[in-house]
């Protein structure tokens, strides 16, 4: 036989190459270790929960705003591909807090770039962000742009507050201390999660749950630290990929493991196959799940499915007199509901606390106008405030401390989102 | 059109001419200098340059791939296999973020890791397709692509899952790191050209011999004499370790991987490179990565946006924002529509690759 | 019954799978190109028959409406699949015919994105959902019982493919394609309207893949732009199981892959110390297929491939 002594040979050359590899991995770390010395970036901060936030290496700069010019305000958002209803929103919310505002008799504009929720798309917003010469970021909406951007936005000296990205890794980066130039309206994972754990086992007394999950970085995020905090027996976890839509299989077997109730981490879109499948075969065990499923469209979607599924929102209930002028001036400026979508009034506070820092910041200098961008991130990270989802102040990793009750329940009843008291 | 033609002649004639004499590649020298130059250009600012990395990064894929489906005529749609190959394993190895071991490996002493396990990869990949042929071999190379991605994403242990490996350190020689755009520009175009020279010597080798009579028909090709099952690993090999080679740099640069970054939507952008440039042409990877990579980009700059707005009252298009909005917003449309008309006016691709021709030392034989 | 119910659900799928993958495989089987693009003839199909059924009343319909309702938006999922795909192959196709063999493949990967695109775009990126009209409940005989729903997708799977076999076999232009697909310049010879001939297969084929747009959307609910791409990466892959450009090939695999998905993965996980989520049934799908091409090379009906490289 040729062909089996070519296998053969092949396959020698095979082990050969992985010897090669392996011998030169082993010689590069024993390198690094031999010649012992701290490698030049020089941010390893061991302890990354407690660390202190580092200044950005080249400091930061000064934008002078010429004589009627407008200021400029960054959107990194996602403008295409089917997270489009998502991002759009986001958008308009953040430009209607700048709306007819001025600065020392500048007006702001808003310059949106499409990130397309990736770390690519991230870093190339970022960079024309930075080129046009924007004071401040609104945004990244997903957390993979916001982890690959950052580090861009830093050396730049640009602040960025994210109405959205929940990765617990945004403000807690692995092996250096947190970016001092990012900040995040909404509250993370490590919140939400064990909010629905305590829910679960408490509120619904459920002793035994099964987790389905939406295999990316926000919904096996929010699962683990799910399961991390659940003290009950979770019977089994499944994950499903962007886009599916059969969940019949496993339907079935929720059906054969009988579940006092199913966890569901992901978002409306498969949100909406799946429980429809899991009502029509007849389950009829509470449904619960998250902010990525809090959306108007799950309901006109999923319809009479929907009814009775308890939801999580990882800020308190929506009210107050800010939230009142945010919603009148979305529907009077775009037509629809803002919260229709999720993260707009996130969005609309994110813009809002970028506005309310560049007023105390921006110096007059003849007819131009001067931001010190070190002044307007410290300005940032010491604002409090009070915006559309309440109380905003941040704290040394530049998540937000401000909230009160920062995990609020909702049940679907008769096609609305109604606040759930337990 | 011959009046434009006659400059690009004569042109042409004198670098033939200088190449005889010095016995240089100077048309590819020049070519080298005149994209090494393109940081010092005046209007090339940061953001060109990030898209040109980016497109860097996918001339280098471009080139690997070009070796199987080019020159070996194996339709593999999973090239993003490699690619993740190399951006994974150097993030295993280098970020601190890795779950399962911290060996802080240096990107340079990676590149020949990641060369070797890149074809190690290849190997295994072409082990397992051998038999297959045409759209039998597409199908499961897409398959591969998918496993792959799938793997990144559940065996968290080492990949930490859909989080992904974050901080990865960039290239550090004796305390020199490299990190502004301009560095990792040149250092694509560098390499980039280092590949494409060795391509191109094997495509002129008895390699590149074998890999064209396969990819015309393989059963002659056998027939013939020729050791197809070498010369298909060894394409896959060589295809493969290029392309984990762009996964590496990817990896360098962004200091980020995780497995949204490498979809099946990866092996059709350099599938459609390889394709829209010429296949097996070098010249055609080139402007394929900078149409396909780069226009999509360029279509959202401020600058275009603001050149449409002004075209903007003329066509009654816009709804509540302006035009140049709309299309920044379209441009995957155009990108689509890009790919047909491309195919439709040239359907050999940009530039048709020519076959290699072996060119005798002296000049005698050629007076005709 | 939980293994039947898995069985259900591999068929249900394997339906859609079937029906998708007879389109790729007609169109190979006779010009041997990848329609890449299929899948977005799927998701116009869906969306053509939301509409007809959100024209005819919604979620109002009901009664013998009901059976009116459905067959008219089958219909018209498959007229506006079918107009669409004639389109295609006029725009971006026809020219194309003796071109280099990659070239048509690139050239509907990028029908598939702007047509993605067009429709993610207007619609704003944001679902839609066919009226649930379709009677809920089980059918069947104790533990063996399936969904309505779920029986009424494989039962007309079943009927629009038998249908199709008679088509091919028993018609005359049935036998054009057979013809066309033996032996393009041949059949051209012998009298055969070749552009015609292709024209109807892809016709045949985008109206098997609309009206499965339609049946997925009476089970599913919501539809969207997208929607398309990925059952049609799966019943491309069916069809190559099969043997692309065999009809008996793409409906065996079809099945085969939905089958797998659901009930191979069940089996694999009654190993002792194997566990597999569902967040590897694409790993066990592809897997498989695998196996199958490498015991046999050219899929399962599918006729040894000589010259093509």
């Amino acid at each position: 036989m040729r062909l089996s002594t070519r296998w053969v040979r092949v396959s020698w050359l095979l082990v050969l190459m992985l010897a090669m590899a392996l011998t030169v991995v082993a010689c590069g770390s024993s390198d690094d270790e031999a010649t012992g010395t701290p490698v030049a970036t020089g941010t390893a901060v061991a302890g990354g929960a407690t660390a202190t936030v580092a200044p950005p290496e080249s400091g930061y700069p000064v934008i002078t705003v010429g004589a009627g010019e407008p200021i400029k305000i960054g959107i990194s958002t996602i403008l295409t591909g089917d997270l489009q209803a998502l991002g759009i929103p986001i958008a308009q919310a953040a430009e209607l807090a700048g709306k007819d505002v001025t600065i020392e008799g500048h007006a702001i504009t808003f310059e949106r770039k499409d990130d397309q929720c990736s770390s690519e798309g991230g870093t190339s917003a970022a960079q024309q962000l930075i080129d046009a010469g924007v004071v401040g970021v609104v945004g990244p909406v997903c957390s993979s742009s916001v982890i690959a951007s950052q580090p861009l936005y830093e050396e730049a000296g640009i602040t960025t507050i994210s109405p959205s990205s929940t990765a617990v890794a945004s403000t807690a980066p692995a092996g250096r201390a947190p970016y001092a130039t990012f900040f995040r309206v909404t509250y993370n994972d490590a919140i939400q999660g064990p909010a629905l754990a305590k829910f679960a086992s408490e509120t619904l007394t459920a002793a035994k749950v099964y987790v389905v999950f939406f295999n990316d970085a926000y919904g096996q995020g929010l699962k683990d630290e799910f399961e991390k905090a659940y003290t009950g027996e979770v019977l089994g976890s499944e994950g499903f990929e962007k886009g599916a839509t059969d969940f019949s299989s496993i339907v079935t077997n929720i059906e054969q493991a009988k579940p006092d109730a199913v966890f569901f981490s992901g978002f409306f879109g498969e949100a909406v196959p799946f429980i429809t499948q899991l009502r029509e075969s007849g389950q009829t065990m509470p449904f619960l799940s998250a902010d990525g499923v809090r959306d108007e469209q799950f309901i006109t979607l999923a319809g009479a499915a929907a009814e009775g599924a308890y939801l999580s929102l990882p800020s308190p209930t929506l009210s107050g007199d800010v939230y009142t002028t945010f919603k009148t001036g979305y529907l009077a400026a775009y037509g629809k509901e803002a919260d229709t979508s999720p993260f707009t009034a996130e969005s609309y506070d994110a813009a809002s606390v970028l506005i309310a820092a560049l007023k105390q910041v921006a110096e007059v200098d003849g007819a131009t106008l001067k931001i010190d961008l070190g002044k307007l991130r410290d300005a940032i990270a010491a604002s409090d405030l009070t915006g559309a989802i309440g109380r905003i102040a941040f704290d040394e990793k530049g998540d937000n401390a401000g909230g009160e009750t920062p995990v609020s329940f909702f049940i679907v009843k008769d096609g609305q989102f109604v606040p759930f008291e337990g | 059109m011959e009046r434009t033609r006659a400059p690009f002649a004569a042109l042409r004639e004198a670098l033939h001419a200088a190449e005889e004499r010095t016995r240089l590649p100077v048309a590819r020298l020049l070519l080298l200098v005149l994209l090494l130059s393109v940081p010092l250009w005046p209007m090339v600012d940061s953001r060109w340059l990030r898209i040109l990395v980016l497109v860097g990064i996918f001339v280098v894929l471009g080139l690997g791939l070009n070796i199987v489906v080019g020159y070996a005529g194996l339709l593999d749609l999973g090239f993003v296999a490699f690619f993740a190959t190399g951006a994974y394993t150097y993030a295993i190895l280098a970020s601190p973020a890795s779950p399962a071991l911290q060996a802080d490996l240096n990107w340079w002493l990676a590149i020949p890791v990641v060369l070797a396990l890149g074809a190690a990869v290849g190997v295994m990949l072409g082990l397992f397709v051998l038999p297959l042929r045409g759209d039998y071999l597409a199908i499961v190379t897409l398959g591969f692509g998918e496993i792959i991605r799938i793997l990144l994403l559940n065996v968290r242990g080492l990949t930490n899952g859909a989080q992904g490996l974050f901080n990865i350190p960039r290239p550090e020689l004796g305390g020199w790191v490299l990190r502004s755009l301009d560095q990792w520009y040149w250092l694509l175009v560098l390499s980039a050209f280092l590949i494409a020279t060795a391509v191109g010597r094997m495509r002129a080798s008895r390699m590149g011999r074998a890999w064209e009579a396969i990819r015309e028909d393989e059963d002659v090709a056998a027939g013939m004499g020729v050791n197809t099952v070498k010369y298909k690993l060894m394409a896959f090999a060589m295809g493969a370790s290029i392309g984990s080679f762009g996964g590496l740099v990817f990896a360098g640069f962004f200091q980020f991987v995780n497995p949204s970054s490498f979809t099946l939507a990866v092996s059709i952008n350099v599938l459609s490179i390889v394709v829209i440039g010429g296949m097996g042409s070098t010249p055609g990877v080139l402007f394929g990565a900078l149409i396909l990579i780069g226009l999509p980009e360029v279509m959202q700059f401020s600058e275009t946006e603001r050149l449409l707005s002004v075209i903007n009252p003329a066509v009654p298009f816009a709804d509540t924002t302006d035009w140049g909005r709309q299309v920044a917003s379209a441009r995957f449309i155009v990108f689509g529509v890009l790919l047909v008309a491309v195919m439709a006016l040239r359907p050999e691709g940009l530039f048709p690759a020519r076959r290699p021709q072996a060119r005798l030392p002296e000049r005698h034989e050629s007076t005709a | 019954m939980f293994w039947f119910d898995q069985f259900v659900n591999g068929l249900t799928v394997g339906s859609v799978y079937a029906l998708i993958a007879l389109g790729y495989t007609l169109v190979y089987g006779i010009l041997q190109m990848i329609n890449f693009a299929h899948g977005e003839i799927f998701m116009i199909g869906a969306f053509a028959g939301w509409a007809v059924l959100l024209l005819l009343g919604g979620s109002a319909i009901a009664g013998p409406m009901l059976i009116v309702a459905l067959l008219a938006a089958m219909i018209a999922a498959a007229l506006a699949s079918s107009f669409s795909a004639v389109v295609i192959e006029r725009v971006a196709y026809r020219r194309l015919r003796n071109a280099p063999r990659l070239a048509p493949l690139i050239s509907a990967i990028g029908v598939s994105i702007a047509l993605q695109n067009v429709a993610l775009k207007l619609t704003g990126g944001r679902d839609r959902v066919y009226p649930r009209v379709f009677p809920t409940g089980e059918v069947g005989l104790g533990d063996f019982s399936v969904g309505y729903i779920q029986a009424f997708l494989i039962g007309s799977s079943v009927v629009m493919m038998v249908g199709l076999i008679v088509f091919i076999q028993r018609t005359r232009t049935g036998r054009a394609m057979r013809a066309v697909s033996e032996d393009r310049a041949t059949a051209s010879l012998m009298g055969v309207d070749v552009d015609r001939t292709i024209v109807t297969t892809f016709i045949v084929g985008a109206a098997l893949a609309g009206v499965a747009g339609v049946l997925q959307g009476l089970w599913i609910p919501n539809i969207r732009g997208t929607m398309g791409f990925l059952p049609g990466i799966k019943a491309f892959t069916a069809a190559v199981v099969g043997g692309i450009g065999s009809v008996p090939g793409a409906m065996a695999g079809g099945y085969f892959l939905g089958l797998s998905e659901t009930v191979g993965r069940e089996l694999l996980n009654e190993l002792p110390g194997v566990s597999l989520p569902n967040e590897w049934r694409d790993v066990i799908a592809f897997s498989l297929l695998v196996i199958v091409l490498i015991v046999r090379p050219t899929g399962i009906f599918g006729e040894r491939v000589s010259k093509r490289a």
